[in-house]
Parts: C-alpha cells; sequence; structure tokens
C-alpha cells in the first residue's frame, strides 16, 4: 500500500478536530417553555429572562409555560425519556446514520495504527461516533469526521437535524458531515488468540491497535446535498407527504394525545400557577436563578404526572420513539425535494479501475 | 358559515363553540409552507380539509404541522366562511411542531 495513502483518515480526522467549534447543532437554550430564538416580535422565555420579574407579564408566563405547545412536549419528553435516548430513537429508524465507505473493500493504512488515533477511534467506536461491524475474520469501523470531532469536544456525536434546518449545524459542519471513511481490519492476524477462533475480539482498542498489514481495507467517501432555497421548497412543500409520512405523523399524534390525558388538569393549574408566581418574583432576577427555575418546573411537571399515573414515563418513550420515526420517516420523504443536487464521490483501494467513483443526481 | 368558536378566559379551556356546530382549520405562514400533517379531537383522527364536530363537554384538538422554514410566523386559524379567525400566531419550532387546544362546547 502506498504511504500516501494512509494520510487520508489521519487528515480527514485532523481537519473535523480543528474545527470543531464550527460543528454545533442546535439546542434548546433552556429546560422548559417556548423559545422566540431571535424571532422579531415573538415572547420566549430566552426575552422572558432578559427582563426584570416586575415586568414579566402573566399571561406571557403562562403562555411559554403552556404545555400544550409541542415545544414544552419536547422538552418534558427530553426530561422524562432522556435526549439521548431520543437520538438513540431516531438512530434506530434511520438506517442509513452511518453511510459510509464500502465495507468489504480491502485495502490497508497505518494511520489508526498509531498511539493516539487509536484510543481516539476506540473511544469513538466506544461512544457511537463510529460504528463497528463483524465478519467472522474481520472489524468494520465506520465513521464521521464530524461525528469524531464532536465527541471529542464533548458534543453529542449525531445530534438531529431537521432535513430543513439548515441553521442548525454551521455551515463548515454541513460541509463536512458529508465526509466519512471506512477502515477493516483482519482480525485473525490482530492476536494470537483470535487467530486461534477466528472471532474478532471485542475490544475496540486490540483491533485498533492494528499492525500495517492486518488492515485489510479502507475508504473513504463525500456526500454533498445542495439544497434549494427556503422560498422554494415551501412553494409545494404539502404535496411531499406521502401515505406513510402520515401514518407516522398520526402516530406522533396518538402519543402525545397520549401523554396529554395523562396530567391532571387540577394539578397543572396549581403548577402553572406557582411557577408564574416565581417567575415574577426577585428570586429569580438573575438568568441563572430564572432557569434553575424552569429546570425545576420542568422537574415537578413530571413527578406529578408520574404520581398521578404510574404509566407516565412509558407514554413519554412512546412519543419519543413515535417522534423519531416521523422525523426521520418525514426527512426521508422529502429529501429529494430539499436537495437540489446530490453529490457523491468515493475511493476504496480495491475498487476496481473501470468503475465510477462519483455520482450526482438531481431533482 | 361564520366563525363558530369563541376564545375563552376560563382557566383550563382556550376556545369555546356550541354543541353541534361544524368548525374546519387550517394553517398558514409567511413562507407559505406550513401544512397540517395530521389532527385529532376528541380522540379521533381528523381527514382534511380538517372539519369536526363540536361535542358536548372540554374535549382536546390537537394538531400536527411541518413547515420547511424554522421559526416562520405561522398561524392556526378557524375557517369561518366568509374570512378566517386566528386561533395561534407563533414561530414554527421543528423540534416541537404539535400545538393543543381545549374546547368546550355547550
Amino acid at each position: 500500500m502506498q504511504r500516501k495513502s494512509h494520510l487520508v483518515p489521519l487528515i480527514l480526522l485532523v481537519f473535523s478536530v480543528s474545527f470543531v467549534s464550527a460543528a454545533h447543532a442546535q439546542k434548546y437554550g433552556y429546560p422548559y417553555g417556548t423559545e422566540s430564538q431571535g424571532v422579531a416580535g415573538a415572547t420566549g422565555v430566552d426575552t422572558l429572562a432578559e427582563q426584570a420579574p416586575g415586568d414579566r407579564s402573566a399571561d406571557d408566563l403562562r403562555s411559554v409555560l403552556n404545555i400544550k405547545h409541542g415545544t414544552n412536549v419536547t422538552k418534558l419528553v427530553f426530561y422524562v425519556s432522556g435526549y439521548k435516548s431520543f437520538l438513540q430513537a431516531v438512530a434506530n429508524a434511520r438506517n442509513d446514520v452511518q453511510t459510509g465507505s464500502s465495507p468489504n473493500a480491502p485495502g490497508s493504512t497505518s494511520i489508526v495504527s498509531k498511539g493516539v488515533a487509536a484510543q481516539v477511534l476506540s473511544l469513538a467506536a466506544e461512544q457511537g461516533a463510529i460504528s463497528r461491524t463483524n465478519t467472522a475474520n474481520s472489524s468494520t469501523f465506520r465513521g464521521n469526521a464530524v461525528g469524531i470531532a464532536r465527541l471529542v469536544s464533548g458534543q453529542e456525536a449525531f445530534p438531529y437535524c431537521a432535513i430543513y434546518d439548515f441553521a442548525c449545524v454551521s455551515p463548515l459542519a454541513r460541509v463536512l458531515e458529508g465526509s466519512s471513511f471506512s477502515v477493516s481490519f483482519n482480525a485473525s492476524q490482530s492476536s494470537s488468540t483470535t487467530a486461534s477462533s477466528g472471532t474478532p475480539p471485542t475490544n475496540n482498542t486490540q483491533v485498533l491497535n492494528a499492525t500495517p498489514k492486518q488492515i485489510s481495507a479502507w475508504g473513504v467517501r463525500y456526500d454533498f446535498h445542495v439544497h434549494k432555497k427556503p422560498s422554494d421548497i415551501a412553494r409545494n412543500y404539502g404535496a411531499q407527504f406521502n401515505a406513510t409520512v402520515k401514518k407516522l405523523g398520526d402516530d406522533y399524534l396518538d402519543a402525545v394525545d397520549t401523554l396529554l390525558d395523562k396530567i391532571p388538569a387540577d394539578k397543572l393549574t396549581d403548577w402553572t400557577a406557582k411557577y408564574v408566581t416565581l417567575l415574577r418574583s426577585d428570586q429569580t432576577a438573575d438568568k441563572g436563578a430564572f432557569t434553575k427555575a424552569l429546570s425545576d418546573a420542568v422537574k415537578d411537571l413530571a413527578d406529578l404526572a408520574q404520581k398521578a399515573d404510574p404509566q407516565f414515563k412509558a407514554a413519554a418513550d412512546k412519543v419519543v420513539t413515535n417522534m423519531s420515526a416521523y422525523f426521520v420517516g418525514r426527512d426521508k420523504s422529502v429529501s429529494d425535494y430539499v436537495n437540489k443536487v446530490t453529490f457523491s464521490v468515493s475511493y476504496d483501494n480495491t475498487r476496481p479501475a473501470n468503475q465510477r467513483n462519483q455520482a450526482q443526481s438531481s431533482s | 358559515m361564520a366563525c363558530k368558536l369563541t376564545k375563552s378566559t376560563k382557566p383550563g379551556v382556550d376556545l369555546s363553540g356550541k354543541t353541534g356546530d361544524q368548525v374546519q382549520i387550517g394553517v398558514i405562514s409567511d413562507s407559505g409552507g406550513a401544512v397540517i400533517v395530521s389532527a385529532i379531537y376528541n380522540h379521533a383522527h381528523l381527514a382534511a380539509p380538517w372539519t369536526f364536530t363540536l361535542v358536548a363537554g372540554n374535549h382536546r384538538l390537537l394538531i400536527l404541522i411541518d413547515n420547511p422554514v424554522p421559526r416562520d410566523w405561522t398561524t392556526i386559524q378557524e375557517m369561518c366562511n366568509p374570512g378566517t379567525q386566528t386561533l395561534l400566531h407563533f414561530p414554527f419550532d421543528p423540534y416541537g411542531p404539535t400545538e393543543a387546544f381545549d374546547i368546550e362546547a355547550s
């Protein structure tokens, strides 16, 4: 294997880590309450946090705390079921989280066999930023440069971004997200123990600390989407929803309906009154105390619902699952419509010379 | 038909109306892209064009909206024929795309 080709994964890794600060996915700024997120004329907890407690109107507070708003439903189920469970549900709903290069291309790279890179990749595999698949005699790691970079900087490796939310990640992160790689290790040569069993070791570091001879394949791939202008996307958007997506939407709405049923109305009224009063008091004058009060609010809301119905957690889990399925189904369904051009280029070290390594599709 | 829903100031009630009245809802947005994907009234799914008959008591109307422009000003409205009535005007959140109203009919 040529030595220059060994540099490709390292360049991808270093490049992505260098620009990790640009790879911020959108997250809510507050643990509970609707947010204006900079929209002119909108009132949210983010705008109320900037006001003196006495200036925060009771009507505004009741509105931003209203559980009937979808933002608050999402924040409540994230609190009860966990944001990670949402990301896991999204990953489960997608079959293509990792679109790395073909794993069945044998070849070699020495980069990942060097200490630090091996440790980073091992950590990434354990945290889900790269995937690992095993065959009888080999282990293939497939990863995305931005996913690893986010992991290294302590962010979620694969935050969910709606397909049309182009501001969800930085333009640079969006460009880098298209890059992926795969490395296959011949596990039968990795150690005497695995050689005798023919099964790859479960320990990622053990596999990744391979010698160049043990790396049986590698490849890189880059997918780039040129999306339409938002105004063009909006023009005929409703027509893009097929029966499958509508059914997923029905299921999502059913789950939210069941969840809202489990919150007792009288307790909800008391809860609202308590937090409207608190958020208008001097105790929540500074932003930290205001945020802490919202954190307590979502906890109290979850507790009172759970106390009223022990099945509340299961209902929240169901919302997370159905919401994820709907988001993923919708994104898949409108993908060709949202993207004007999709360009892919891939290289793997065993691709036959007469086979194309570029593809372009337009909608 | 004239508007059938009235905004309510009663705690736990967002809108009120007369039992048996037929209501139609719709959605618009600044971008023009907002759509109703699904809607439920009194635990029953509605079909486009999103009409339902008010049932006695307090019942929930739940709507799933999509809009390809995040944070786009979006309006849920009653179709009154002639005219419309705004029920809710809000910046669309793609990660929390549902909205609910409690409607009391008597």
